[in-house]
């Protein structure tokens, strides 16, 4: 916290004082390059017009009384006569020293504009050779009078004033930075205490802080990300709990089965069942390791579709090819009726949707059911549907078949891993297909999927 | 039956050994074509299950020789994703292919209707009415809807088929159907003819079965 508040504050000063450094020098490029020479012209002007008086209308008896009513209207004045004599009407200077050569100048009747120089404030000091000269001739003598405003003049009340200003303009900044830097260190303090607690996974830490800016946003995505954060820990430790009871069960069964088998007294017909049951629980581990292993890289951020044309009605045809033997071993009919559609979409996991529907329409039929495939396409629209005759579906549960393990309760008993559906929806949000089911219990189930072909 | 696995990597070719044989089959294994061939040279076998992925001479070229020159019938077993070169399997003459890894029982279902497909020599599209048969594939096709009947279910239909309004004896189906004469299968053939008659009807077929009282079923259409 420290640093950015003396990073605040250093730089206010910084900006500051280059600011006025920059505006000294750029006011000093246009003093000395053009109002300069406005001033001393001017001057130059002025105390012509004092010569020009003295010599038509004064002579040496008046020449002192009048300079130093000169002098009383804002000028210093000093002159110099040819033998060196001098004297100064007016406010004293701070230095007298001025080169011979100019004096001697300004009484051969030259004018003299000051002494030159890049920097203003130099313009401005209270310097004999600040001034201008001009020559004077004043009964047959000659004068040279340097002349220029009175230092007071230049910096009256008003400068003091406007310094004052400029003080307190700067002062007031320094402050109202420091105010607003705690203003805002302040929220950034608050969030970097809510982001320590949601590293120490504390979810509900809540930050009342109500702003319309910036910072105001930073704290909402704050807070959605909160609110994620916590949804996902919630479902990453429901979905742990689900997948170790789901492994749990097959390998306690395996364990269990199995040491029966050690026992020497076992009849070769228990044997049998024994095995079988292993056999079993070794395959529903299986499958439940396939298919968690696709819904995680389903999960994945973007998932590589590989698209290509796929013939929805031809893979639908080889899935039911491969699954005969599994109707014939359980005396289920399967009719199907296809429409030639055709698809720009992922082959692999197309063909996992009407995998893992087809089984489902098998597991969860009755002996000697049916089953009904049907595709159309028409308007490029393409629907697919499994119909079976088989156990159906609750209501109250048609609503959660989708989530991860959720599992209808005679599906329980079957070789299902809960994950079947989920992958099915998971790869229709991917292929954006909509899957809706129709279902009632002991009638059978209805499982439709609809794409819209976007050429 | 004698049987033929040629397949590369030894698990596998154990494994469908080991099915194959515990189903009554005979069957004798190869590690390539080349072995295969050799093989043959001395003996004679009724089916191959040849893999595609050999090296050396590879599964369709041996497919080709064994079909078209040795007239074995064969089931290429092919990988997952090759399915594109289903087409390339069938035009080297394999009967059928499955793809790996597959349940042995699929194994034993293709075997078992590539061996009844050559057994019966029969036609093998039967046309009745609305109603098409095709024995081949086991698939039933009426008003561009494909069916595929229960086995048990198919072979009575078809074999009534192939006789079309004929009487077949109940006896005949029996034991066509179930290999066996005896009377424990009276019933199951109701039940049985009884599924065929509402399947054809929910279906829209115009074919019927009728009942001869005492002696049998007659399809007509």
């Amino acid at each position: 916290m420290n640093t950015l508040y003396r990073q605040f504050i250093v730089a206010t000063i910084t900006i500051l004082s280059v600011s006025i450094i920059v505006g000294l020098t750029l006011a000093n490029i246009v003093y000395v390059v053009y109002t300069q020479q406005k001033v001393t012209s001017n001057n130059i002007k002025t105390a012509q017009s004092i010569v020009d008086n003295m010599e038509h209308l004064h002579d040496y008896e008046t020449l002192k009384p009048y300079l130093q009513s000169v002098s009383k209207l804002g000028y210093q004045l000093f002159i110099v006569d040819s033998q060196g004599n001098q004297e100064h009407f007016g406010n004293p200077f701070d230095s007298y020293h001025i080169e011979p050569a100019i004096v001697q100048a300004v009484l051969n009747g030259e004018l003299y504009e000051g002494k030159q120089s890049f920097w203003m404030m130099n313009h401005f000091s209270n310097a004999l050779e600040n001034t201008v000269g001009v020559p004077l001739a004043l009964e047959h003598n000659s004068y040279a009078l340097f002349m220029k405003p009175s230092s007071q003049l230049l910096f009256s009340d008003f400068h003091t004033i406007l310094l004052g200003f400029i003080l307190a303009v700067m002062v007031l900044s320094i402050i109202g930075v420091v105010w607003m830097t705690k203003h805002l260190i302040r929220p950034i303090t608050l969030l970097t205490e809510a982001t320590k607690a949601l590293s120490n996974e504390n979810f509900n830490y809540e930050l009342n802080i109500k702003r319309n800016d910036e910072i105001g946003q930073l704290i909402e995505a704050f807070h959605d990300m909160r609110v994620q954060l916590k949804h996902n820990e919630e479902a990453r430790k429901a979905f742990i709990s689900n997948v170790s009871h789901d492994f749990q069960s097959p390998l306690l069964n395996i364990q269990g089965y199995a040491e029966l088998l050690l026992d020497s007294n076992v009849t070769a017909q228990q044997r049998k069942m024994y095995v079988e049951i292993i056999n079993e629980e070794a395959k529903r581990l299986a499958n439940l390791t396939k298919q968690l292993l696709l819904l995680t890289s389903l999960d994945q951020d973007r998932y590589p579709l590989k698209l290509e044309k796929v013939r929805v009605d031809e893979q639908l045809k080889q899935l039911v090819r491969r699954y005969q033997w599994r109707l014939a071993e359980q005396n289920i009919e399967l009719s199907y009726k296809l429409e030639q559609a055709e698809l720009v979409t992922d082959k692999e996991l197309l063909m996992n949707v009407w995998d893992n529907l087809l089984t489902n329409a098998i597991k969860y039929n009755r002996e000697n059911g049916s089953i009904h495939v049907a595709c159309s396409a028409h308007n490029d629209v393409v629907e697919v549907s499994f119909t079976d005759e088989g156990l159906g579906i609750a209501e109250q549960d048609l609503a959660l078949i989708f989530e991860r393990f959720y599992q209808v309760d005679h599906a329980r008993k079957s070789d299902g891993s809960g994950l079947g559906l989920s992958i099915v929806d998971q790869i229709a949000k991917l292929l954006g297909a909509q899957v809706s089911v129709v279902s009632e219990v002991n009638k059978g189930s209805s499982f439709t999927v609809q794409f819209k072909n976007k050429e | 039956m004698k049987i033929l696995v040629v397949d590369d990597d030894p698990n596998i070719q154990q494994l469908v050994s080991i099915h194959l044989s515990r189903e009554g089959y005979q069957v004798i294994c190869a590690e390539s074509a080349e072995h295969a061939l050799q093989f043959l040279e001395n003996e004679q076998v009724d089916l191959a299950v040849v893999d595609v992925m050999m090296p050396g001479m590879n599964g369709y070229e041996l497919t080709s020789i064994l079909t078209q020159d040795l007239q074995i019938p064969v089931i290429l077993l092919t990988a997952k994703g090759q399915l594109a070169d289903k087409e390339q399997g069938f035009t080297a003459g394999s009967d059928d292919y499955i793809v790996k890894p597959f349940e042995p029982k699929e194994l034993l279902f293709r075997v078992a209707v590539v061996l009844r497909r050559i057994d019966r020599m029969v036609e093998a599209f039967i046309q009745l009415g609305n109603m098409t048969i095709d024995r081949q594939n086991y698939e039933i096709t009426i008003q561009n809807e494909t069916l595929l009947f229960p086995m048990k279910e198919f072979e009575l239909l078809s074999l009534l088929a192939s006789r079309a309004n004929k009487v077949v004896t109940r006896s005949e189906l029996i034991e066509r159907t179930w290999g066996d004469d005896l009377a424990d299968y009276e019933l199951t053939l109701n039940t049985h003819i009884n599924r065929i008659r509402d399947r054809l009807k929910k279906h829209g077929a115009n074919v019927e079965i009728q009942t001869i009282r005492g002696i049998g079923y007659r399809l007509e259409g």
